[in-house]
């Protein structure tokens, strides 16, 4: 696995959030006093000491699944099975598939030109869309609370699997028999 | 919060071990990617909890409560639907703007509908990474089999949190 680089503090991202801020700040004082800023600012602290405890172990969990996982692995499972089974398969790979969108989609791609079943395909980017494990334990939990992410968690443990039959009767459908016509 | 703090910090535990069994040089590359990571977070999260307070400051909060608060009912949830589709960006500035809104009073049905959209219909993602990537025919199958997740999510949450609390 290729190793990350050194991301910079201030990056392009990092300068579009602080213009948001900025902006955010001088509009609010202009609208509603300079106690609607300091209130803004008590409350992000109050709000970073609650998360701040459990974004450092999401962050350590993240890392670690990331080299614990590996990508080879989740793409053998995802290559030869069909069917139902191959279906659920997806759903677990997606929910534990840790990084962003590249990756996932760059995987997916593969798969799809030697042939995987389009169905699997489509359960795995949704089930790593809506499940994303690592998004659940470093933000979901963190800013809106365990009984709500896990709430919402149980709500969207069928989509990728659905998700996954519905894909492959639309794609019956419209006539794209092959999967290599789909990805391509 | 307690629950919360042992969930996270027991799986850090189990995966830490296990791969510390694996070598040091495992936990090492672990420790380096979870580090790089934060340190894109160390400014950008402060920034993002405030840019949800101003926003949730700047917009009126009974207009706000009116168009996807807890009595905004199925438009509630077909209108956060749509805005999630169009929320830009990670999770990083998502979950810290969201919660601002949750305690502004949006409802929670309406705040589900909202994430999951953002989540599977992501326009911002499916124009930077899957169109070039995956190719037309692909977004329109993934869209297809999935637009009415969102929504639905909505509709049922409203129907299960009068059983279930989740605040």
């Amino acid at each position: 696995m290729a190793e990350p680089e050194k991301p910079p503090l201030l990056d392009k991202t990092t300068l579009v959030f602080v213009a948001l801020a900025a902006s955010g700040g001088v509009l609010t004082t202009w609208l509603h006093g300079s106690e609607a800023l300091v209130r803004a600012f008590t409350g992000m602290t109050a709000i970073l000491m609650q998360v701040a405890p459990l974004i450092c172990g999401g962050l350590l969990i993240a890392g670690l699944a990331q080299v614990l996982i590996p990508r080879e692995a989740v793409s053998r499972w995802l290559g030869e099975e069909a069917g139902m089974r191959g279906l659920i398969i997806a759903e677990v790979a997606g929910a534990i598939t840790p990084g962003g969108p590249f990756g996932s989609f760059a995987l997916v791609y593969a798969l799809g030109q030697v042939g995987a079943d389009i169905g699997v395909l489509i359960a795995y980017i949704t089930a790593w869309t809506t499940l994303s494990l690592m998004r659940l334990v470093v933000w979901e939990i963190p800013f809106l609370g365990l009984p709500f992410a896990m709430f919402r968690f149980v709500l969207c443990l069928p989509m990728g699997i659905v998700a996954g039959l519905i894909a492959r009767s639309l794609a019956r459908r419209w006539g794209w028999t092959e999967t290599a016509m789909i990805v391509k | 919060m307690i629950a919360s703090l042992v969930i996270v910090w027991g799986l850090v535990l189990v995966l830490g071990i296990i791969a510390i069994r694996r070598s040091t040089e495992t936990v090492r590359r672990a420790l380096r990617i979870g580090v790089n990571q934060g340190r894109t977070l160390v400014l950008r999260m402060p920034l993002a909890i405030l840019i949800g307070a101003f926003m949730v400051d700047l917009i009126p909060q009974e207009a706000l409560q009116g168009v996807i608060g807890e009595e905004s009912g199925l438009t509630g949830i077909v209108i956060a639907s749509l805005a999630g589709s169009l929320m830009p960006g990670g999770p990083a500035i998502s979950f810290p703007i969201a919660v601002a809104f949750y305690k502004a009073g949006v409802g929670a049905p309406q705040l589900i509908a909202l994430l999951t959209a953002w989540s599977v219909y992501a326009f911002h993602r499916a124009l930077i990474f899957e169109l070039p990537m995956m190719g037309t025919r692909f977004i329109a199958l993934r869209l297809a089999s999935s637009a009415m997740f969102p929504p639905l999510a909505g509709i049922v949450s409203a129907l299960a949190l009068r059983f279930i609390n989740i605040s």
